[in-house]
């Protein structure tokens, strides 16, 4: 039944998708066979790959028809007969038949490394992110709002996005893929990949593991949804954090979710532990990282040394530290990303900023978990104008 | 050749044969009947026995390749447990998906490392490397019996891999996965890596051998460019097997201290870099690709000019593209990874590179279209297989273009797309070429005729059921089916973190496209296997009673159709001067021998 009903979806996309607002260009994709198109990336990359399989179909039926009309035509007969010329070389076919091809390939490859260089950075006003991977599930947290470790991906239309891919220390390689918006990202154990795009039509999509990761591989799903507005998605990430907190008075969740700082987050710890200390422990799980990574920045005896408000102490200021460009003792530059944030607090002395000592800051290597250095991370992106 | 003035060859002359063969057209002694007993055969030093003897194991290991794939494409037939639940109840394994996981990977494993990369030079390249050098064997015969027994040893330690609990990494053995003590198949993964540095250390020294022999028994008057193509893309897979395989061994080693030593190189935990693990791995799996498919190019190019029995068109173009290809081929490994995260630049880099790689692709398969043109196109087996190679290898070419391109790649990579498009080039390429070497060098390598009748038929199935397989898969792959899926179903969506209460229409229409997809895939595959069925049928036919093949049934020049058929241990009594081996003007067909006979007044061409 399953079979019949596939054939006819195979057949009636092509119809379906004629009708609808793109038409020529959707029935093109269609006939190539690639999804539904929701994202700037679909946008971008589509049209190269409808290109190349439109140039791949014409060198096909050239060389298959050359084989086999040559085939028929100069077949043997009879046993014994001889071919009708020997000729053997010609420079200028060879350069006739080399020449177009490298041409060909060369749009093929600009093409291909415009529409990568869109998403491989970030644009302004980006919404942020965090994804982490691990046998055999995703949870989306969304810096910023108080909805964290969500199954589910919520985005808004229209608005550049930031997901930052990560696998779970000790856990394997996991890939994050989204037919729909035409994206992929490995997800690497305590490496930090990340993924730019718009999503541009709304809808809900399915979500895929396409990197093998053992027994659960292929349910290691989950779905993307994408709301119209800004205010629609900012409602259903409000929504989605609300469920954990369900029987909490509005007020108190609206304070919740107000929560910006320690400070904020002690007082309100204190509001709930005195009516239900269920919602205390709740709320000590469900906080928002850069707030944790406040509470274990100052537990880490980090403050001692670095500041949040742009002061030099021993070590650099946090403030504005976070993709900035920094410059090293030994004249090197890199940007001040994830990556590099994380192997500072691991190993300090690898990469010494200009202008201050070495040997100055402790080695956290194999001294704190790797969800620490993640909410500190994430603490060092919020301290921002 | 012993009736050419300039050089007797065979130990009988030959003067016309009325009936059909063997006493004065071939010699009554000859390699595989020299001397007698498995003890023989075990400590021979022959490289045509030697030859004979990996083609018993590649075809072993293929034959078991294939049995776990019509396991894996009869569980994929449809979407849930099938096949794979009954045989993993019987393995007593907790999760169906396990024993799909293994499935897939000894699938992979076996048909890369034990059949695609010795397939055509260990067997056939043995073979006629050094008769088409007019050698009596290659440089180093002890060396080329002890590179056959590293095979075995290799195949031996795959099999203990299975019996110590099986392996579930893929072939790939990527990191941490394969370091994960967590693993189910913890016990397997040593062996199987130790068994696949045995088999690449096979293939460096068949390389070093093969090299050896060009460079030294070449015969004073071949010079490079009087090489049969043949040896043109031995010699190149032999430069791609000694840079690029000690790597894939450094690798392998660091992998086992890893596991065993529990040391950190790829383990991010213990502070390594499992994406230097893939750098590793594809700086040798991707010049792997090439191992596999130029000496299939070079079976295409001999094969595509003795039966349009005209002069090969661009010799030195296709001959300097194996070179092109094996050099490049070490320069774009990076394209396996656009996705992990490597630096943009390096994305770049490596997706620039690979697009240099069709040029000389293109120039082979125009070059041999154009040696088709004005010939005189004999229509059998091995000319069905070599234009059989030229409609995959241009499907599996083409399809690589969507691949290198990064910004389509990344929707297609590690989807069914990439899967499609691998088995074409990999499959498609080597086992097409495979096969055109089979039935073009079977009268050669046992004296024996195949009935072509059958062997079309044959070929029919295993054509067709090819392209219906794997073509299908383009299109789901493009939809977004990832691949090593065990599962598509509803009902996996219902078993994922989001199952709980969830509303299915959004992915119904994509899992019923799946499946459909996936249907007519399994229906090929078994296409597949009743081609291959009636071809072991025709050649075990041929074996026990096919009519003996004269010396040069398809009228060729290269040396190897010069001495009898099978050939005598030491392949010509003294050593022949080979002339331009796509001239073809010195045979002329006689029916008697089926076959072609040199001519009688020829003057000796140089």
């Amino acid at each position: 039944m399953n079979a019949i009903h596939g054939l006819l979806t195979l057949a009636n996309t092509a119809p379906a998708a004629t009708a609808s607002a793109d038409g020529a260009d959707s029935l093109l994709r269609t006939l190539t066979g690639l999804p539904e198109q929701a994202s700037d990336q679909a946008e971008a990359s589509d049209p190269l790959f409808v290109f190349i399989i439109g140039l791949s179909v014409f060198f096909f039926v050239l060389i298959i028809v050359l084989m086999v009309w040559f085939a028929l035509k100069y077949r043997r007969r009879e046993p014994g007969q001889e071919a009708i010329s020997q000729a053997s070389h010609s420079n200028l076919l060879e350069i006739a038949w080399s020449l177009p091809p490298l041409v060909i390939v060369m749009i093929i490859f600009f093409v291909g490394m415009k529409g990568f260089v869109t998403m491989a950075n970030p644009s302004a006003n980006t919404i942020r992110v965090d994804v982490l991977a691990k046998k055999w599930n995703w949870s989306f947290s969304y810096p910023g709002t108080a909805l964290q470790n969500h199954p589910e991906l919520l985005l808004p239309k229209g608005v550049p996005v930031e997901v930052v891919v990560r696998s779970e220390d000790k856990d394997v390689i996991h890939s994050l893929f989204i037919p729909a918006f035409r994206v992929k990202k490995d997800a690497v154990p305590n490496k930090y990949n990340e993924l730019y795009f718009t999503p541009t039509r709304s809808g809900t999509y399915p979500v895929f593991c396409a990197e093998y990761c053992g027994t659960s591989h292929s349910t290691m799903l989950s779905r993307v949804t994408v709301y119209d507005t800004k205010a629609q998605w900012a409602k259903a990430v409000e929504d989605a954090a609300r469920l954990p907190f369900k029987e909490l008075p509005d007020e108190l969740f609206a304070e919740w979710l107000a929560i910006g700082n320690a400070e904020q987050f002690e007082q309100f710890r204190e509001k709930v532990a005195a009516i239900d200390t269920e919602w205390e422990e709740k709320a000590g799980k469900m906080i928002q990282p850069s707030v944790r990574g406040e509470m274990l920045a100052t537990s880490h005896g980090c403050m001692q040394c670095h500041t949040a408000d742009g002061e030099r102490s021993t070590g650099p200021t946090w403030k504005n530290l976070y993709r900035l460009e920094r410059t090293f003792t030994d004249g090197t530059k890199a940007v001040a990303d994830e990556n590099y944030l994380r192997e500072s607090i691991l190993q300090p002395n690898r990469k010494v900023v200009a202008t201050y000592a070495s040997g100055q800051m402790p080695q956290f290597q194999g001294k704190i978990p790797e969800r620490e250095i993640a909410a500190i991370l994430s603490y060092i992106r919020s301290l921002k104008d | 050749m012993t009736t050419t003035p300039t050089q007797p060859t065979a130990p009988t002359p030959t003067p016309r044969a009325p009936q059909p063969l063997p006493a004065e057209e071939n010699a009554p002694i000859n390699y595989l009947n020299e001397t007698r007993g498995i003890w023989s055969w075990m400590t021979t030093l022959d490289h045509k026995r030697i030859g004979v003897m990996y083609l018993v194991g590649v075809i072993v290991s293929f034959f078991l390749g294939g049995v776990m794939a019509i396991l894996l494409r009869t569980e994929l037939f449809s979407a849930g447990p099938g096949v794979a639940k009954l045989i993993g109840d019987a393995l007593g394994h907790d999760k169906w998906q396990d024993t799909y996981n293994q499935m897939f990977t000894l699938h992979g494993a076996l048909m890369v490392f034990l059949f695609i990369i010795p397939g055509i030079p260990a067997a056939f390249g043995n073979f006629v490397l050094p008769i088409m050098l007019g050698a009596k064997d290659v440089a180093f015969p002890r060396l080329n019996l002890f590179s056959f027994y590293l095979w075995c040893g290799g195949a031996v330690f795959f099999i203990a891999a299975i019996a110590l609990g099986g392996l579930d990494t893929g072939w790939t053995f990527y990191t941490p996965y394969s370091t994960d003590p967590a693993s189910s198949t913890f016990g397997g993964v040593i062996p199987a890596v130790f068994g696949a540095f045995l088999l690449g250390f096979s293939s460096i020294l068949t390389g070093v051998n093969f090299i050896a022999s060009i460079h030294m028994l070449r015969p004073k008057v071949m010079g490079w460019f009087k090489m049969p193509l043949m040896l043109w893309a031995l010699y190149s897979t032999a430069i791609i097997q000694i840079l690029a395989t000690p790597v894939l061994g450094i690798t392998l080693l660091l992998l086992i201290a890893e596991r065993a030593g529990d040391i950190g190189v790829f383990d991010p935990s213990k502070g390594g870099d499992p994406i230097l693990y893939q750098h590793f791995f594809w700086f040798y799996s991707h010049p792997a690709v090439y191992i596999m498919i130029l000496p299939a190019m070079g079976v295409v190019s001999e094969v595509i000019s003795a039966m349009s029995r005209k002069h090969i068109f661009g010799y030195s173009f296709i001959a300097m593209s194996s070179l092109a290809i094996a050099l490049l081929g070490f320069l774009v490994w990076g394209h396996h990874m656009f996705t992990s995260g490597q630096s943009d630049t390096l994305n770049a880099i490596f997706s620039f590179i690979t697009f240099f790689i069709a040029v000389p692709s293109a120039i082979k398969v125009f070059n041999w279209l154009a040696t088709m043109y004005k010939g005189a196109i004999l229509l059998k087996s091995p000319m069905f297989y070599a234009m059989s190679f030229i409609w995959v290898f241009s499907i599996g070419g083409l399809t690589g273009l969507p691949l290198a391109a990064i910004s389509t790649d990344i929707h297609l990579h590690d989807t069914y797309f990439v899967v499609a498009h691998f088995h074409y080039v990999m499959v498609g390429g080597t086992v097409f070429a495979f096969l055109a070497a089979l039935h073009y060098w079977w009268p050669k390598m046992f004296g024996k005729h195949y009935d072509e009748k059958p062997s079309l038929v044959a070929w029919f199935f295993i054509f067709m059921g090819f392209n219906v397989t794997f073509f299908v898969q383009f299109i789901m792959g493009a939809h977004g089916m990832p691949r090593r899926y065990a599962d598509w179903s509803v009902e996996a969506w219902k078993a994922s973190q989001i199952g709980k209460g969830l509303d299915t229409s959004f992915i119904e229409s994509k899992v019923q496209l799946f499946e459909v997809c996936h249907k007519i895939s399994t229906i090929g595959s078994y296409g597949m296997l009743i081609g291959f069925l009636i071809l072991s049928y025709v050649l075990v036919r041929s074996l026990m009673a096919g009519k003996p093949a004269s010396r040069n049934p398809w009228g060729a020049n290269t040396l190897e159709w010069h001495c009898s058929s099978p050939p005598p241990h030491e392949n010509f009594a003294t050593q022949p001067q080979p002339n331009d081996p796509y001239n073809y003007s010195g045979w002329t067909y006689e029916p008697t021998l089926e076959g072609y006979k040199a001519c009688e007044p020829k003057e000796p061409e140089h």
